[in-house]
């Protein structure tokens, strides 16, 4: 897809245009329209969908399902991040390389812990929670771990690396005020990388959340198991309640996320 | 790992100093080459314990790698250097050195994101154990010996603000307190009022001098202003090319040596 620059004239990359349009056309015409792709209700369907985002359920039986059903998809997307920042933390720090010195150990503790954390988040969360559910059972444990374990695997590789580029001189002088290199840790790198951590650590929590729902479609209740009810029941006036409860929550995250980067964030370097 | 016999001590450097007090530095023949360039040619140099010594000359003379290799950052290529008797290389990385000597760079090297207390506490990092050092992160230990450092460079009143936050000048003498609670023999300062303007240099140059006076700490700083460094210092040396110009009492310093440090080659007279 790269093109070289040099490479191709003007007419050359014309052509390719023209190739592609015909491909694209000939496959337009390809597609069996009429045999259900989109079927003719369809757009009724979508109208109805529409309408109803307007006119949401609100009765108290819908709205207090809908409270509880937020309280526990916020409580896996917790229960997941909790679990994702026992992993990724530690599996960060070491993987950053940064609290030893001598260089063989160091690569051997870089490679060993970036390995750990590139297969955990190398498989993605619903292929966690097949694996899980079938191990233990449709349990809240399942889906805590199915998103605990990619999420540390992210959390962690992305800490390795704020937490190598962190400006040096700061390091050095502590360095040379006599700090073992641990506590040059704690006292310089931990503190010059915490905002960005924090704010992709949020970041993450607002994910971890629309996973939450998701993965409660795989029977782990919650919001985005009602969700899928009410669509079973093609009742979407309900479906939009938990939609707008999906919402408000990614939302109060989202402000409670910029409080909390404000009071670490620093405005001037 | 403490030794301090006194088999440490070289029979050249107790031959030099005749008096029980051993020079606070001894350069003997040192210098330093990165490939074909000579960044210091090797010297020999005494500094007493108390002296302020000021080095000047032109960019590119050598002033940082000669400082470097006083502060233990940087290994000399031959000749070796000596601190209050022992031999640098032996002191151990750490702990050991940071109480000889502390080096204060030309800038930015607080950690933006702690208060200014804590970065002036971290000057007892290698004295602190680890749990220490951690706790002290919330509840900074050994305060009081902070707040009377920044005290004594007059930023007592910013001691909770983030170091980030503070001007150039405020955060120079955060650094100048931090190297007083670290509280090191010897003082090396790497032109630590060059990104000030002229009054707030002036300022933070007293306060150091000062500081290292009352202390008897012994100071060796590179400055760029020949002014500051008759003002502040009682002896200046002058690099040129990597080699000595001139080692002399400051007010014994002429303006033609100083005329002549400076000019540009080709143009000096000789
Ligand atoms: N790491 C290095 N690798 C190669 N050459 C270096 C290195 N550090 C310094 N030099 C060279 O050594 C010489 C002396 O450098 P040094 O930094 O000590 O000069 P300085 O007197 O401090 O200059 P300035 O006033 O500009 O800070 C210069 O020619 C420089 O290019
Ligand atoms: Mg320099």
């Amino acid at each position: 897809m790269n093109e070289r620059p040099g490479e191709g004239s003007l007419g050359g990359r014309g052509a390719l245009t023209a190739i592609l349009l015909i491909a694209f056309s000939i496959s337009l015409v390809g597609i069996g329209w009429d045999d259900g792709l989109i079927n003719a209700g369809g757009f009724r369907a979508v109208g109805q969908i529409l309408l109803a985002a307007i006119q949401p359920q609100l009765t108290l039986d819908v709205l207090s399902t809908g409270a509880r059903s937020t309280w526990t998809t916020l409580t896996y997307a917790w229960a997941g991040m909790t679990v994702a920042l026992i992993i990724g933390m530690p599996l960060g720090i070491i993987g950053s390389g940064t609290v030893v010195r001598s260089s063989w150990t160091r690569r051997w503790n870089i490679s060993s812990a970036r390995l750990a954390l590139a297969v955990f988040r190398s498989i993605h969360e619903l292929v966690w929670a097949w694996l899980f559910v079938a191990a233990l059972g449709l349990s809240p444990m399942a889906g805590v771990l199915a998103l605990g374990l990619p999420y540390g695997g992210i959390l962690g590789r992305i800490y390795a690396e704020l937490l190598q580029d962190v400006p040096e001189s700061p390091l050095r002088a502590l360095r040379s005020a006599g700090a073992s290199e641990w506590r040059v840790f704690w006292f310089g790198r931990l503190p010059m990388a915490l905002p960005d951590m924090l704010s992709y650590t949020f970041y993450r929590l607002e994910c971890g959340i629309r996973s939450a729902a998701i993965l409660s479609f795989v029977g782990l209740g919650g919001l985005g198991h009602n969700i899928q009810i009410s669509l079973q029941d093609i009742d979407y006036s309900r479906m939009w309640t938990f939609v707008y409860f999906l919402i408000a929550l990614v939302v109060a995250v989202d402000i409670w996320s910029s409080l909390v980067r404000r009071r670490v964030a620093i405005e001037r370097g | 790992m403490k030794t301090t016999s006194p088999s440490k001590i070289s029979p050249a450097i107790s031959a030099s100093s005749p008096s029980s007090r051993p020079p606070a530095v001894l350069i003997d023949e040192a210098g330093k080459t990165y490939g074909d360039v000579e960044a210091v040619r090797p010297l020999s140099l005494t500094i007493r314990p108390g002296e302020t010594v000021a080095l000047l000359g032109p960019s590119g003379s050598g002033k940082t790698t000669l400082l470097s290799m006083i502060a233990g950052e940087l290994e000399p290529s031959d000749g070796s250097i000596h601190l209050r008797g022992r031999n640098l290389a032996d002191l151990h990385p750490g702990r050991e050195l940071s109480r000889e000597v502390g080096m204060i760079h030309q800038q930015y090297d607080l950690v933006p994101n702690l208060s200014a207390l804590q970065n002036v506490l971290a000057g007892r990092l290698g004295d602190w154990g680890l749990v220490k050092s951690v706790v002290s992160l919330l509840w900074p230990q050994d305060r009081q010996m902070g707040l009377t450092a920044l005290e004594r460079v007059g930023v007592s009143d910013r001691a909770r603000v983030r170091a980030g936050l503070l001007s150039g000048g405020e955060q120079q003498r955060v650094a100048v307190a931090r190297l007083l609670v670290q509280n090191p023999a010897i003082i090396v300062a790497d032109e630590p009022v060059s990104s000030l303007d002229p009054a707030r240099a002036d300022e933070v140059m007293g306060i150091l001098t000062e500081a290292a006076r009352k202390a008897g700490k012994t100071l060796v700083a590179t400055v760029h202003s020949t002014d500051v460094a008759r003002t502040y210092f009682e002896r200046l040396i002058g690099l040129r090319n990597g080699a000595r110009e001139f080692d002399l009492p400051s007010h014994l310093v002429t303006d033609d040596q100083l005329n002549d440090l400076y000019a540009l080659e080709g143009l000096r007279d000789e």
